[in-house]
């Protein structure tokens, strides 16, 4: 009986220890090394250009941190392409190492909350005195929340706008649209700009001015308010009566364009009058020194997007953000950086000098962009202001689930099947519905 | 009895069989626990290596556990698992409490390892198995033992909680070697599973012995509840023929001794008949007594025969008809001093014992002593010994010899452990001394 004692008080020891080692009570044991905070960042911009200021961004962060907080060490693994950024994430992960605050890509969001990497941060939010979510435009902040719970605070962001080109519509002695403009001005504007100018043979239409390229079905679902995919990309409606009535208007759009819509190069010769692009594209063109000169032959301005018959002048809003591990030993202190990251003055006015976007953070943005326009960096001026404000504030969130390449491609054959056939839209609208949902329950 | 014995040694070989069995499936289990643990640490530095954690990630829509603390925790815990199961002397609470803690560990295992091997049940079932409790116990502790089995074994619980188990990790190596890895688990589940029957059939035969024994037990009682009838049979008899006896002397001693000397009496009366009728009157009144005498003799021998007072009455209800119908029948002044309650306190054999001594006694006085004063007396000592004095005023006997009525009560008493004192001097006394076995409790108050 005795030996039995001493036994079962070795098996309870036991059990304490597997309890230490299989829960992670055992990383909760400081370290004695003071705090060591671990950032996952990658080099350069998220919006695509490698625009050489690589972790500028960053390194002024830590050293604004740690300046805050001398008792805490920040690093980061420096090097990390963009490109790579979610598999070196995800080998953290399963290496046991990954970072306390880590940049999140959109297509990368419902899976880390799959898989529980992701702190809700709903506490912190509510609870932290010095943080106030609405200095945030509430489309970026929005960005980062699931259901009810926010995972995620932005970093950067940029709206899809409407550029024009003013020349064109001048020479056509048109006024630029209003903020709240419709696919009935956009569809007109189009069909007058489209029309051969008189006395030009059909022959001279290859150079001839185009109304728009590029407004495809993602802008157009957008503007007549419809979501077609749920936030974790497993439900889809596109059978939807507004997705018949953006359909019918892309057809129709489509018909002005007649086999002329190979290619966006029309836009910056400056034949074409409308491109959407993303806010960072054309901060990236206008930046850029060899594309500059594309631009310089007529005047280039952005509109907000055109409203569709059921919906709003909706841009679409593709968003950075960062997010906090779940499983971080040091979750006061990485909230901390997260805030100072995401609101602190000084690093998100860095955004418009060292990055493409825009700050997520309302009065800084606009205090930056009145400022560009006073001193007029960009020869093209005529950011207005008014455009940027009203396009943050209906903005949609870019659609951010895994798969989301498939689940778009898939609409995008669907819908090219739709509008190249002759067949009853709705009809094929139920057809292609079945299809698309099939794709995204991986069947 | 010998076959008995012989069956039961080769139960031993049968024990040790099973503990063998144990041992094998504990070393099996920690090989197969060793070999999914090297799986799952060799596929996922291969995975973060190739650069596919990512699709790995998707797939499996968990975070991994840190290799170094699973490898840990398993071991930790398989450690005590064993340690568990080799405590093999429980009952009862602690039997129940120590399998849910080997329950526990094992899920606990399983858990870690994505549910990816569960054999080590088998083995908390076996030790389930070979441990002794109710059948209402065996039944619960199966049930509960079997739902736990068959929800982690068949990763229903995948559904609700994702685990990432061997089957994901195999992704990792070509479908050829995946397959290879696979079959060699199920080679080892299957061992296992085979261990575990073996197992089983060692308990069965072991309880097939037992009930074997039992049977023999059984046969063996039979027999000597046959013989133990045959005894008793046997010893009633012999009781018949000592009662005859006893009734035979009884009539020697009564009737016969009258008989002869009113015989011997009246062949002496025939021949003094013509020649001295005085003498012949004389002898005739001497004769009458004798018969007389022989006729109170058997009226009490009758009596004694008969089913009396003792039968219908509590004990001291019955002593006290006794001595009230002796002194007066005989006008013999008799003393009765009882110091404690007597009803209750004896059995029949004990009861009877007492009545019959007192019995006796009083009728030896009378008859054997021509005493005139009897004093009786009853009382009950510290160390729990009932003490019956009977003294007499009569003749008394230098030397005292124990007729038959002496050495009957004494036999009597003997059987109870008790004992008997006589002694001659100054009239005749008897002091009987037996123990007190009922009412040992209400000794310690004194009625």
């Amino acid at each position: 009986m005795r030996g039995n004692r001493t036994k079962y008080i070795i098996c309870i020891f036991l059990l304490l220890v597997a309890l230490i080692f299989s829960t992670g009570i055992k990383d909760l044991i400081p370290s004695g090394r003071g705090t060591e905070l671990k950032i996952g960042v990658f080099a350069d911009s998220y919006w695509g250009v490698h625009n050489g200021y690589e972790h500028r961004i960053p390194d002024d962060a830590i050293k604004l941190f740690e300046k805050d907080h001398p008792d805490i060490r920040v690093s980061y693994e420096t090097g990390i392409l963009k490109e790579d950024y979610t598999e070196w994430l995800a080998e953290q992960i399963m290496k046991g190492e990954a970072p306390d605050v880590f940049f999140v890509m959109p297509e990368d969001f419902d899976l880390l909350i799959k898989m529980q990497a992701l702190e809700d941060i709903t506490d912190y939010v509510d609870k932290d005195k010095d943080f106030n979510k609405e200095v945030f435009y509430r489309s970026a902040y929005r960005f980062g929340s699931f259901g009810d719970a926010q995972y995620l605070l932005p970093f950067e962001c940029a709206p899809e706008l409407m550029f024009a080109n003013g020349t064109i519509l001048k020479e056509r002695d048109m006024d630029l649209p209003s903020l709240n403009w419709t696919w009935d001005d956009f569809y007109d504007i189009c069909k007058r700009v489209n029309d051969p100018a008189p006395g030009l043979t059909l022959k001279d239409k290859r150079t001839e001015i185009f109304g728009t390229v590029n407004y495809t079905w993602k802008e157009a679902f957008a503007a007549n308010g419809n979501r077609l995919f749920s936030p974790d990309g497993r439900e889809c409606n596109f059978s939807d009566t507004r997705i018949t009535t953006a359909l019918t208007f892309l057809d129709e759009l489509n018909s002005l364009n007649e086999g002329n819509k190979e290619n966006a190069r029309y836009f910056e010769k400056g034949n074409v009058a409308f491109q959407p692009m993303y806010y960072s594209s054309y901060r990236n063109y206008v930046k850029n020194p060899l594309r500059e000169s594309l631009y310089e032959d007529f005047e280039l301005t952005f509109l907000t997007m055109p409203a569709g018959y059921d919906g709003d002048n909706t841009s679409i809003l593709d968003t950075l953000c960062i997010g906090m591990y779940s499983k971080s030993r040091h979750k006061k202190e990485a909230w901390e950086f997260m805030k100072m990251f995401t609101t602190d003055e000084m690093i998100q006015s860095e955004i418009f000098r060292y990055s493409e976007g825009l700050s997520p953070c309302r009065d800084i943005t606009e205090r930056e962009l009145k400022k560009e326009l006073e001193d007029s960096t960009y020869g093209t001026g005529n950011i207005n202001m008014d455009v940027v404000r009203h396009a943050m504030d209906t903005a949609v969130p870019k659609y951010s689930f895994y798969g989301q390449d498939e689940a778009e491609s898939a609409v995008e054959y669907a819908v090219n099947e739709i509008l190249s056939g002759e067949g009853n839209i709705r009809m094929e609208q139920v057809i292609q519905d079945r299809k698309i949902k099939g794709i995204l329950s991986g069947e | 009895m010998n076959k008995v014995k012989e069956k039961s040694d080769n139960l031993r070989p049968a024990v040790t069989g099973q503990s063998i069995l144990m041992e094998s499936m504990m070393h099996l289990n920690f090989w197969m626990l060793a070999f999914v643990l090297l799986i799952i640490l060799r596929s996922s530095a291969g995975i973060v290596h190739e650069r596919s954690a990512l699709s790995f990630l998707t797939q499996t829509e968990a975070i991994p556990a840190l290799p170094v603390n699973m490898v840990t925790a398993v071991a930790v815990l398989y450690l005590c698992l064993v340690l568990l199961l080799s405590i093999t002397d429980e009952k009862g609470v602690n039997l129940a409490l120590k399998l849910c803690f080997e329950t526990i560990t094992v899920i606990w295992i399983s858990g870690l390892i994505g549910f990816s091997y569960t054999g080590m049940f088998l083995m908390v079932f076996a030790d389930l198995m070979r441990n002794q409790m109710s059948r209402r116990d065996r039944t619960i502790a199966i049930i509960a033992l079997g739902i736990f089995y068959l929800v982690l074994d068949s990763s229903v619980l995948n559904f609700w909680f994702r685990r990432i188990s061997i089957d994901d990790y195999l992704l990792y190596y070509r479908t050829d070697y995946a397959g290879l890895i696979k079959g060699a688990l199920n080679i080892g589940s299957l061992l296992n599973t085979f261990l575990f029957i073996l197992f089983m059939l060692y308990q069965i035969r072991k309880h097939m012995n037992e009930n074997e024994r039992i049977m023999m037990l059984n046969e063996s009682l039979k027999e000597a509840n046959i013989k133990l009838e045959e005894y008793s049979r046997t010893s009633a008899l012999m009781a018949q023929t000592a009662e005859r006896n006893r009734l035979a002397r009884e009539i020697h001693d009564t009737i016969g001794h009258s008989l002869t000397g009113i015989v011997t009496g009246l062949d002496a009366c025939l021949m003094m008949f013509d020649k001295d009728r005085e003498l012949v009157k004389t002898q005739l009144g001497a004769i009458a007594e004798v018969a007389r005498t022989g006729m109170t003799d058997v009226r009490q021998s009758v009596k004694a025969l008969r089913p009396d007072a003792l039968e219908k009455l509590p004990l001291d209800e019955a002593i006290e008809k006794l001595i009230d119908e002796m002194g007066r029948s005989t006008g013999v002044n008799i003393d009765y001093h009882c110091h404690d309650k007597l009803s209750d306190s004896f059995d029949e054999t004990e009861e009877e014992t007492i009545y019959r001594t007192i019995q006796e006694s009083i009728t030896n006085a009378i008859s054997h002593g021509n005493a005139s004063n009897i004093n009786i007396e009853i009382q009950r000592s510290e160390d729990n010994l009932l003490t019956i004095d009977i003294k007499d005023n009569g003749s008394g006997s230098a030397n005292p010899k124990k007729g038959f009525g002496l050495t009957h009560m004494e036999e009597r008493l003997n059987m109870l452990g008790g004992s008997l004192h006589i002694d001659g001097n100054d009239g005749f006394r008897v002091r009987a001394q037996m123990p007190i076995r009922w009412g040992q409790e209400r000794s310690r108050y004194p009625l």
